[in-house]
């Protein structure tokens, strides 16, 4: 049970981490290198790689930190990761036969444009703070494709990673129930 | 008709959202809120600072040639700052003589409060909003300005929690100042971001004369920035026989990126 309690804590300030670093140090760098969604990667890989429970907690402790940081409405973050977890997951479940480099690079792929579709609409109708519709603005598509390129990179790197230093993730075939 | 089975995870997990949500609306997960941000607190400065660092380090490759250049217009700029900074203490002398003759008050009265950024909120076509460490309990609120070591502006707060506040850069659309030209006819404007990067300064009525160069600052007709902020230096101007206002666009004096610990003023 505390082995449990234990890893429970250590995955919450894990996940922590990862948004802190996502805000404070990813955004401070050069427009390229600060449009990698480290967050979104890792919820992608939590359920590709383990379950929709683990996704699922993963974006509601992610989204809950940033609505109590950020300064939208709170919810904000909450609902766009976890509808982002509930789409991939869909994806996942009704379209992809194996598991495998591809459908974790179509994963993060469709994840990131989902992401920031649902993201850019949030906001666009809940502030209005542009005058320009989002999809008219070149900085929202250059930001999108910024986080595909570095997203499909890290997705490269962390499954071959992961292959090396484990068996568990071998790639296999879904079962279809 | 929908089955849904009990032990759903997308029912639990939608449940809980909407369940932190509700708890959130009504404040009863204020002290887990304010607990998280101040424990974090520490971690999330230390990242942000290393992070400004390696930016730093990271845009300032430059070339030999291209140093010696700056280094040479840099002189320059000094020793005209240093004739212009003489003459001013000459002229702040004699003022503060004649007010005290005249017993005037002193026209500035200002606190600051200093407070480090902990991270940047990034919007669609803005260079990003700061979030900084003090909030309400700090004294903080809504049209505050935020000034640099140097006094100059960065930007004002525009919504605050218990224990932060977000501010908008004056580089940022949203931003809005009312701006004053350092020039014979102190001319009035509204300042506002420019894709992030450069300021605007509107509604400059078609019969002022501008220069370039010409330093703006903060009007004081806002209630809570105080007059004499430095905002920039026009470096265009764009004038239209067509249009009723004129604008110019203003260069900041600093760079944005580079910031980590501000001053907010407090007007008294």
């Amino acid at each position: 049970m505390f082995k449990k309690i234990g890893q429970i804590i250590l995955f919450f300030l894990f996940i922590l981490l990862v948004v802190i670093s996502q805000f404070s140090i990813l955004a401070v760098l050069p427009q390229f290198f600060r449009d990698l969604n480290l967050l979104l990667i890792i919820l992608v890989f939590l359920l590709f790689f383990y379950d929709f429970r683990s996704a699922a907690s993963a974006a509601i402790i992610g989204g809950f930190y940033l609505d109590i940081l950020f300064f939208n409405f709170f919810g904000f973050y909450l609902i766009t990761l976890f509808l982002t977890v509930v789409f991939v997951s869909w994806i996942l479940r009704k379209w992809l036969t194996n598991r495998s480099l591809y459908s974790f690079s179509l994963l993060i792929f469709l994840a990131t444009i989902f992401y920031n579709l649902l993201l850019a609409s949030l906001s666009y109708f809940s502030f209005a703070s542009s005058k320009i519709f989002f999809l008219q603005n070149s900085y929202f598509w250059s930001t999108l494709i910024y986080q595909i390129i570095w997203s499909e990179i890290f997705a490269l790197l962390m499954f071959n990673l992961v292959n090396f230093f484990s068996r568990r993730w071998q790639p296999f075939f879904l079962e279809k129930k | 008709m929908l089955k849904i089975k009990k032990n759903n995870p997308l029912v639990i997990f939608s449940t809980l959202i909407v369940f932190l949500i509700v708890l959130h609306s009504i404040g009863l997960l204020a002290p887990l809120e304010d607990f998280l941000l101040s424990a974090t607190k520490p971690l999330t400065v230390r990242l942000y600072d290393w992070g400004t660092n390696f930016r730093s380090s990271y845009q300032q490759r430059y070339d030999r040639q291209v140093l010696q250049t700056k280094v040479q217009q840099l002189e320059k700029l000094v020793n005209t700052l240093t004739v212009a900074n003489s003459r001013c203490l000459e002229i702040n002398a004699s003022n503060q003589k004649l007010r005290s003759i005249l017993k005037l008050k002193s026209t500035h009265h200002f606190q600051t409060i200093t407070a480090t950024i902990i991270a940047k909120q990034l919007r669609l076509g803005n260079r990003g909003d700061l979030i900084i460490d003090r909030g309400r309990q700090s004294g903080l609120r809504p049209g505050l300005a935020i000034i640099n070591s140097q006094g100059i502006i960065i930007g004002k707060i525009m919504e605050v929690k218990n224990t932060s506040a977000i501010a908008c850069l004056s580089t940022n659309i949203n931003c809005k100042l009312a701006a004053a030209v350092q020039n014979q006819t102190l001319t009035q404007g509204v300042t506002s971001g420019n894709l992030g990067l450069t300021i605007q300064m509107n509604f400059i009525p078609q019969s002022e004369k501008l220069k370039l160069g010409e330093m703006i600052i903060t009007s004081g007709l806002e209630n809570e920035i105080p007059r004499g902020l430095l905002i920039g230096k026009i470096s265009q101007i764009h004038q239209s026989s067509n249009a009723v206002w004129q604008t110019a666009t203003i260069q900041p004096l600093i760079n944005f990126d580079n910031l980590t610990i501000v001053s907010i003023v407090i007007p008294q």
